[in-house]
C-alpha cells in the first residue's frame, strides 16, 4: 500500500527484492544504487544479520513524471534470503507495493527458488495478499553460470502463470534496470487505477 | 575428461576448462542421481586421456559439469547416434573419430541446453524445504564446506549448522513428520555428502 507525503507532494512505492538466499538481491540493489544519480537517492542503508543483509534505499525517479499531480518515490529493499531468516522477511513484506524474485538459475539452487516462491505465497497471505494482487516480476539472475537451467524450463517449472521475466546478470548490470523498469512500470500503472 | 554417475553408471565426457578446480555436484541427466566429481582433478585427467589414442578430443569444448550432459557411449559405439529422451544433444561416441558435429560455443550450448525435466522431480513441500535449509548451510558456508569436504569432517564442521537448520525444520513441519520422515536426513545425504550415506 502506497504511502502519499501531501507536504511534499510524493508517493512512497515500495519493492521489495525477494528470493533465495546469496541468488542476487544486493547486487541488484547495489548496482541500482551505483548508476542513480546522487541527487536523486537516499543513503544506501544495510541492516546486517548474522548472515545475511537487509537493504534498502529510496530514489525519486524524475523520469517517470507524476501521478495526479504526485510525483512518485520509489523505496528498495532486500530481504535476507535464508530459509532460517523468514521473521525480518514477512516484516519487510508489510506495505509492499511490487515484488521482484530473483531466482538464482543454477540447477544447484532449484530447490531454494522454489521454497522462497512457497515461502513468498505464505508470507503474502499472512497479510491477506496475493500475487494477484501485487505487480510481480521474475529476474532469471546468473544466466553465466556453468549450470544453468534454461530459462523456457524454468518459466515452466516456477512461472506457470506467465509473469513479466527476465534474463539478468546482476553483478554485471545485465537485465537489472530491465527488471526494475518492469515492476515500476506495473506499480504505476497499480496507481493510476487506484 | 570422462566421467561416471555412480547410481547408473552413464559416461559422459566434459570439457576440464569449464570444471571450477574443487569438489563440485552433478546431476546425471539419465537418472536424476547427483554424484560429486573432484574439478581439480580434471585436468589431470584430461591431460591423461588426451595422450590415450582411443579418446579423441571432442570437436568443441562441452558445458561444464554441472550442466546435464549428453551420456556418452564410451564402451560401445553406435553406428548412428541413439536419441536419449532427457539428453537435448546428440550423443557423441567418444571412441570414434566421427563424432557429429556441435555447437561451436560452449556459451551458447551452456544457454541454449534444455534441462532434463524428468528428473527434477517433482517433490512434496517437507522434502523441499529440507533441501532448500540443507543447500543453505552449503552455500552460506561454502569455504568451510570446501574444506571439511576435502578432509573427511563434514559432521564436525558443519554440526551446529545441520542442528540449527533441523531444529527449523522440526518446526516448520512438525517433529512427527520430521521424525517419520527421511527428507532430512536425504537431503544431507545428496547435497552435502554426493549421495553417500554419511548421515
Amino acid at each position: 500500500m502506497s504511502l502519499i507525503n501531501y507536504s511534499s507532494r510524493e508517493i512512497n512505492c515500495k519493492v521489495v527484492y525477494y528470493g533465495p538466499g546469496l541468488g542476487g538481491k544486493t547486487s541488484n540493489i547495489q548496482y541500482v544504487y551505483e548508476k542513480l544519480a546522487p541527487e536523486t537517492k537516499g543513503k544506501l542503508v544495510t541492516l546486517a544479520t548474522e548472515m545475511d543483509r537487509t537493504l534498502f534505499f529510496d530514489f525519486l525517479p524524475l523520469e517517470l513524471g507524476e501521478v495526479k499531480g504526485f510525483k512518485t518515490r520509489f523505496h528498495l529493499y532486500t530481504v535476507p534470503g535464508q530459509v532460517y531468516y523468514n521473521a525480518s522477511r514477512k516484516l519487510i513484506l508489510r506495505g509492499v507495493d511490487g515484488i521482484v524474485f530473483v531466482a538464482d538459475s543454477s540447477e544447484a539452487r532449484f530447490d531454494a527458488n522454489i521454497e522462497a516462491l512457497y515461502n513468498l505465497h505464505d508470507n503474502l497471505k499472512e497479510y491477506d495478499l496475493s500475487l494477484d494482487d501485487i505487480p510481480f516480476v521474475i529476474q532469471w539472475n546468473k544466466r553465466d553460470v556453468p549450470d544453468a537451467i534454461p530459462v523456457d524450463e524454468l518459466n515452466k517449472e516456477l512461472n506457470p502463470e506467465g509473469y513479466d521475466n527476465f534474463e539478468a546478470v546482476a553483478v554485471n548490470g545485465d537485465g537489472v534496470f530491465d527488471t526494475l523498469k518492469c515492476v515500476a512500470k506495473q506499480v504505476l500503472r497499480q496507481l493510476q487505477t487506484a | 575428461m570422462i566421467t561416471t554417475c555412480t547410481e547408473c553408471q552413464a559416461r559422459y565426457q566434459l570439457d576440464a576448462e569449464k570444471i571450477p578446480p574443487r569438489v563440485i555436484k552433478v546431476r546425471c541427466p539419465s537418472c536424476g542421481g547427483v554424484f560429486s566429481l573432484d574439478g581439480s582433478l580434471a585436468k589431470n585427467q584430461a591431460q591423461k586421456e588426451e595422450t590415450q589414442p582411443q579418446v579423441k578430443q571432442p570437436a568443441v569444448p562441452e558445458p561444464a559439469a554441472t550442466v546435464p550432459a549428453t551420456p556418452e557411449p564410451v564402451a560401445t559405439v553406435p553406428a548412428t547416434p541413439e536419441p536419449v529422451a532427457t539428453a537435448p544433444a546428440t550423443p557423441e561416441p567418444v571412441a570414434t573419430v566421427d563424432a557429429a558435429p556441435k555447437k561451436s560455443s560452449a556459451s551458447v550450448a551452456v544457454m541454449d541446453r534444455p534441462a532434463p525435466s524428468s528428473s527434477r522431480r517433482r517433490r512434496s513441500k517437507e522434502e523441499m524445504l529440507a533441501r532448500a535449509l540443507v543447500s543453505d548451510i552449503m552455500v552460506y558456508n561454502q569455504d568451510l564446506y570446501d574444506r571439511a569436504k576435502a578432509e573427511g569432517n563434514l559432521l564436525e564442521a558443519l554440526g551446529s549448522e545441520i542442528k540449527k537448520s533441523w531444529e527449523l525444520y522440526k518446526e516448520k513441519v512438525t517433529p512427527e513428520v520430521a521424525n517419520s520422515t527421511n527428507h532430512f536426513r536425504d537431503a544431507l545425504n545428496e547435497i552435502l555428502a554426493d549421495g553417500d550415506k554419511l548421515f
